[in-house]
């Protein structure tokens, strides 16, 4: 629950793209294709458990 | 609050260069922000929350409608976080209807106080 996340994310990112683009230039078009999906997922498995327990807050909070 | 406006910030510079190469990195960061500032600021709402509750406890009206005074506000915000952030996506027509199902969902649950209030104005002229 601390700005880790922010980083965590931000770095995935970074280190991703670098990657599919060697892959591209190296001819390997499916694998930076696989690569950057895999990153994605990687990010959104962090999110969601903080979007569940955003939402749960809000519907504890106001009673919803 | 020193704490919060850092943290946006940190997260805007941070989103910036994955705005045009890969756009899901930033909307992924964007989210990540948004959910941290606002557990930064859930305890001040829960302060607020209190004190409504003993305001509703000096006045006489009931307790519902305070209930669906928050429920309103809890609805406005889950909705109004959905729609900018799918604006910020670049999706507006998405973000609309989401405010649209909110704007719906807010009606319906205020109908029973407009009928209890034109109950009570019938009574006043039958």
């Amino acid at each position: 629950m601390n700005i880790s996340l922010i980083f965590k994310i931000a770095a995935v990112g970074i280190l991703v793209s670098v990657l599919s683009q060697v892959l591209k230039h190296a001819g390997r078009e499916e694998q930076a294709f696989l690569t950057s999906l895999a990153g994605l997922i990687l990010v959104l498995l962090w999110i969601i458990p903080y979007i569940a327990e955003l939402f749960d807050t809000i519907r504890g909070l106001f009673a919803l | 609050m020193i704490k919060v406006a850092l943290l946006g910030l940190a997260a805007v510079f941070l989103a910036l260069p994955f705005k045009s190469s890969k756009p899901e990195y930033g909307t992924g960061i964007s989210l990540a922000a948004c959910v941290l500032i606002l557990f930064l600021g859930v305890n001040k709402l829960e302060v607020i929350v209190a004190s409504l509750g003993k305001i509703q406890a000096y006045l006489s009206f009931s307790e519902a409608y305070i209930q669906l005074l928050l429920k309103i506000v809890g609805i406005t915000y889950v909705a109004e976080l959905a729609s900018e952030l799918c604006r910020d996506a670049g999706y507006g027509t998405v973000a609309n209807q989401v405010e649209m199902v909110g704007k719906l969902t807010i009606l319906t649950m205020s109908m029973p106080v407009l009928l209890s209030l034109l109950d009570t104005i019938h009574e006043f002229l039958a």
